[in-house]
């Protein structure tokens, strides 16, 4: 029997119709088909109703769903969406795509295969770049379109053959390659990545991604990730026969969290890389810098009711420059902490935390070191101030041996740790141009008192000198870790004004100023040296927030009054007057770590499509007077393409350079062709925005 | 110059005497133990209804980016930035305010030495971090339930 | 529907002739003619029949109007300022602003030609600009099964009342 009418009128008129029961029609003269929302134009079109058959030509428009498609002799059956058209050109709603085709079949509801045909996402008139296949399949019920013996013509020059390529009709996840990645590196010669993305199931996926480097031969990478509701994790490899260093080279990248039971959780971080240089040559800027140890770390984390405690392994690989050795830092094999704050009374706040750990190093002093630390406090909160009595005892125990295991005896060191905080709230209502604010003034005192004991034969496991900032001026111990516990009697006073919105109560800006003032000099220090005698700490002043519509600004000083000499200051400002429209700048001299630079970021329209970016870091030091990062950009958005070009060069740990070239042509949906730098960019470029269209 | 010490209407406190904290991390736990030593403030285990305000700590997010290198491209300087999105609903469950975001951020100085040393501080920076968020997040409820209060008269 | 054609025809007028030399009967004003359950009702008809017995007819109105029920049951409706039948060939011609009607279904044109015997039909436009045939199709009930075709003239005499 014929298939079941569908439930929508079919309406058809032209000059002239002969028909024959049940309703076969054959009409002649602008003929024009319509049912539901597909309508078809035609110089003549024979119609049979049962069989919702379409034979339609010489000139045929056929519209559906937005979509329209015109050309010659058309045969289709409308229900099963099935059928032919010779010389289609097709545009898709919402300009998802368009092109032309010697012929083209479609195969079911928004599925169409077009034969020798073109695509492009580009609008009408604009033929910026075309897809060119024997064989084009799209198909927009998954948003996926294949095509086989393709090539790619770009601005009518032929750029790319690929005998089988796939593309994305919108960004969702599928199977295929994405897009390949291109750059040139000094250190690497031509870069080229051409990443496999395979789609597993909902929560597996896998990327394969042949790298091939011009000095140095094909390094195959693969990353897995998994997700499940009690774990997740990623899994990466990467390993390069390397013609240039004559040597196999890999890194091995696996991070894990699962929870195991109710409260009990874990987390490994595991990475290990072939030789000191891997990331200089492989890595960027950010893994440049930050990688000097990497971790292979295993948490088990407890969280009880109202108490949580921690086991962790830590061990590192450190990786040595050629500038200066880097010291091996100690492992912890593990280290146990415990922590719960009881509510025994009413307005008291009793803390009990407790360490054990077992540091172990090759070189170093071993050793077993225990501390708990149990303290109460009472503070007293009222609208307008607080006054926080706070006492406790630091209590730790060292059992030491030599890194060949013999015993060096144990050490033992029991503090009392006694503060005092207390702060005021004033406040005042302020109308800045018809903008209400509230601006308060609160001073702050802060009194500590740890007896003074000599530690310098106690050894230093995982105490560091911090800076004293903001959040130092009231923190018991200006050392972090627990090896080394300031002895203290000093008060701290300071004075911080901020300024909230009143209707929304959004901070705006705040400034501080603090000074510490000893009442008997500091002695402790990290090694035996002994520390200068002082009454005084440096003069901290901070002040931030928002000064203008779209500018931010900050400012922080850290001054030494005694030696009239700054130890710490830093300027920044960042103007966002609009999309990809941002600049910062920022100015920093830290004593602590010698560095003293200037630091100029920004992204900035050029002209009509074109964008201009960049970011340049540039050290003042006597000793280096030149740019340690530089990253220069330029972006142009073509509509339906964008193309990005950026070159970066900056300084690696073995004294030289990494030079790096970006290429990358953004054809509409199909993601992008060549080395896509926008994390580079959004690292170097506080506030920078992606300036294309992801359809 | 009219300043006067804060009253206990202005933006002190907490705008609604019974509050309920949802959500985990660090900022929520402050948020737990800071509430009952505001005087008149009740800290319920569970949502009561048309009793409990409750403030939900959507999320919290820690990222520890390089901020400065030497010159020899090792990083001096990392910058840690808290982000932590909260919502706020009036005891009546109606929504005070969905999604709102405070971010803070601090420097330190990097010890390439001593990276144990350096989680120390980066953990102590996002707890000093999270007691000023809880005091942000605290000023904004206020300062948004004292503006109600003022339209409902 | 076929059945129909073995019915008498009846003719109602206000006025009407018959010339039996010529065979030919002419009715004006009010003109309905029932065949079975065809009607056809029209201002002026002319019928004839030639020595073989076949039947013409010519009618006009405004409009025409044709009603009869096909096999399935299903009514047909018709109507055209002016048709013509010719039983020899078994073409009936509707003319000027006709349109047909069974089920849902329409064909509206200036001049719509049937076939009875071969159950074709043919829309034409006469060319004035802006005139188009016009035809719907809607979509049948599954269990319907394919209607027969209208059959609206008489076959054998008619008689006058």
């Amino acid at each position: 029997a014929p298939p079941a009418a569908t439930d929508v009128p079919v309406n058809l008129s032209a000059d002239h119709v002969e028909g024959t029961q049940p309703n076969t029609l054959k009409a002649t003269g602008d003929v024009h088909i319509v049912k539901g929302d597909e309508e078809y134009y035609a110089d003549w079109a024979d119609y049979d109703d049962p069989s919702q058959h379409i034979k339609a030509g010489d000139k045929v428009r056929m519209e559906k769903n937005g979509a329209v498609m015109t050309g010659r002799d058309l045969d289709y059956f409308i229900d099963r969406a099935e059928g032919t058209m010779q010389d289609p050109e097709y545009q898709f709603a919402g300009g998802v795509g368009r092109g032309d085709a010697v012929d083209m079949l479609f195969n079911g509801q928004n599925k169409y295969r077009f034969n020798s045909g073109r695509f492009t996402t580009c609008p009408v008139q604009t033929d910026d770049w075309y897809i060119h296949a024997q064989h084009l399949d799209i198909d927009y019920n998954i948003n996926k379109g294949e095509a086989t013996n393709a090539w790619l013509e770009f601005k009518g020059t032929p750029i790319l053959y690929m005998p089988w390529m796939n593309f994305p009709l919108d960004d969702g996840r599928q199977t295929g390659f994405l897009s390949p990645a291109l750059a040139i590196n000094n250190r690497n010669g031509i870069d080229v990545t051409l990443p496999f993305y395979w789609n597993i199931a909902p929560n597996y996926d896998a990327t394969i991604y042949p790298r091939y480097f011009g000095k140095r031969g094909l390094m195959v990478g693969a990353e897995f990730r998994y997700l499940q509701p009690n774990y997740a994790g990623t899994i990466r490899a990467d390993y390069l026969d390397d013609k240039e260093a004559d040597a196999g080279r890999y890194d091995l990248y696996f991070k894990h969290a699962q929870k195991l039971a109710d409260r009990l959780s874990l987390s490994l971080d595991i990475e290990k890389v072939s030789d000191d240089n891997y990331f200089n040559d492989f890595g960027d800027r950010a893994a440049v810098a930050s990688q000097t140890n990497l971790p292979r770390q295993g948490i088990l984390t407890y969280a009880g009711d109202g108490w949580s405690s921690s086991l962790n392994w830590l061990h590192y690989q450190t990786l040595q420059n050629a500038t200066h050795t880097n010291d091996i830092p100690y492992a912890l094999s593990p280290q146990l902490t415990f922590s719960t704050a009881p509510k025994l009374i009413d307005g008291v706040q009793t803390n009990f935390s407790a360490e054990f750990t077992n540091f172990t190093s090759e070189t170093k002093t071993n050793g077993y070191r225990t501390w708990v630390y149990p303290s109460v406090s009472m503070p007293f909160i009222a609208s307008y101030g607080f006054v926080t009595p706070k006492i406790g005892v630091h209590a730790t125990n060292y059992q030491l041996s030599s890194p060949n295991g013999d015993d060096m005896g144990s050490q033992n060191r029991v503090l009392p740790i006694m503060s005092v905080d207390s702060g005021l709230v004033f406040e005042r209502d302020l109308n800045i141009k018809d903008e209400g604010f509230v601006q308060t003034l609160e001073p702050r005192v802060y009194y500590l008192y740890i007896p003074y004991k000599n530690q310098s034969n106690l050894p230093n496991f995982d105490s560091a000198q911090t800076d004293f900032s903001y959040s130092q001026l009231f923190s018991e111990n200006r050392y972090t870790g627990n090896d080394r516990i300031n002895d203290a009697n000093e008060i701290t006073l300071a004075l911080t004004s901020r300024l909230f919105e009143t209707d929304t109560g959004i901070e705006r800006l705040r400034a501080t100023v603090g000074q510490r003032f000893y009442f008997s000099s500091p002695q402790v220090s990290l090694d035996s040296t002994s520390l200068p005698e002082t009454n005084k700490s440096d003069l901290l002043v901070s002040l931030g927030g928002q000064v203008w519509r779209n500018l931010n600004a900050s400012y922080d000083l850290q001054y030494d009054l005694q030696q009239k000499s700054t130890g710490y200051q830093s300027v920044g400002l960042n103007w966002a007057p609009g999309e990809q429209k941002v600049l910062n700048v920022r100015y920093v001299l830290n004593r602590t770590v010698a560095i003293e630079q200037l630091d100029v970021s920004g992204q900035w329209p050029v002209s009509q499509n074109w964008y201009a970016l960049g970011h340049v870091n540039y050290s003042l030091l006597t000793a280096d007077k030149k740019p340690l990062d530089t990253l220069l950009g330029l972006e142009y958005n073509g509509g339906c393409w964008g193309l990005r070009l950026a070159a970066q060069r900056y300084v690696t740990s073995d004294g030289g350079n990494s030079n790096t070239y970006y290429f990358l042509l953004q054809l509409g949906a199909l993601g992008g062709l060549g080395t896509n730098p926008v994390s580079t960019l959004r690292q170097a470029i506080p506030g920078y925005t992606d300036i294309f269209p992801t359809k | 110059c009219g300043f006067h010490l804060r009253g206990k209407g202005d933006t002190a406190g907490f705008a609604y005497p019974q509050v309920y904290v949802e959500g985990g991390g660090g900022t929520a736990e402050q948020l737990r133990s800071y509430l009952p030593l505001l005087d008149g403030i009740k800290v319920s285990k569970t949502p009561v209804e048309n009793a409990t305000a409750k403030v939900v700590i959507i999320g919290e997010k820690v990222d520890n980016i390089v901020l400065t290198i030497n010159s020899s491209g090792q990083a001096t300087e990392y910058k840690v930035v808290l982000t932590v999105s909260f919502s706020a609903f009036r005891p009546d469950a109606t929504a005070l305010m969905t999604d709102q975001k405070v971010t803070l951020s601090r420097s330190y100085s990097y010890d390439p030495n001593n990276p144990i040393a350096m989680n120390g501080e980066s953990d102590r920076l996002v707890r000093d971090m999270q007691q000023d968020a809880v005091q942000l997040i605290l000023r904004r409820i206020n300062a948004v339930a004292a503006r109600d209060k003022a339209n409902a008269q | 529907a076929k059945a129909d054609r073995e019915e008498k025809i009846h003719i109602q007028a206000d006025q009407g002739n018959f010339d039996q030399k010529t065979n030919t009967g002419v009715y004006i004003g009010n003109v309905i003619v029932t065949q079975g359950s065809m009607t056809l009702r029209s201002d002026k008809l002319t019928i004839s029949q030639d020595a073989d017995g076949n039947q013409f007819s010519q009618g006009q109105g405004n409009p025409v109007k044709f009603r009869e029920r096909g096999d399935d049951g299903t009514w047909i409706t018709a109507e055209s300022l002016r048709y013509d039948y010719n039983g020899k060939t078994g073409l009936l011609t509707l003319i000027d602003k006709a349109n047909v009607h069974k089920d849902q279904d329409e064909v509206i044109g200036d001049i719509i030609t049937y076939n009875l015997n071969t159950d074709q039909y043919e829309a034409k436009t006469t060319g004035k600009s802006g005139s188009r045939v016009n035809i719907t199709i809607t979509p049948k009930k599954k269990a319907s099964a394919p209607a027969a075709a209208a059959r609206p003239a008489a076959t054998n005499a008619s008689e006058a009342q």
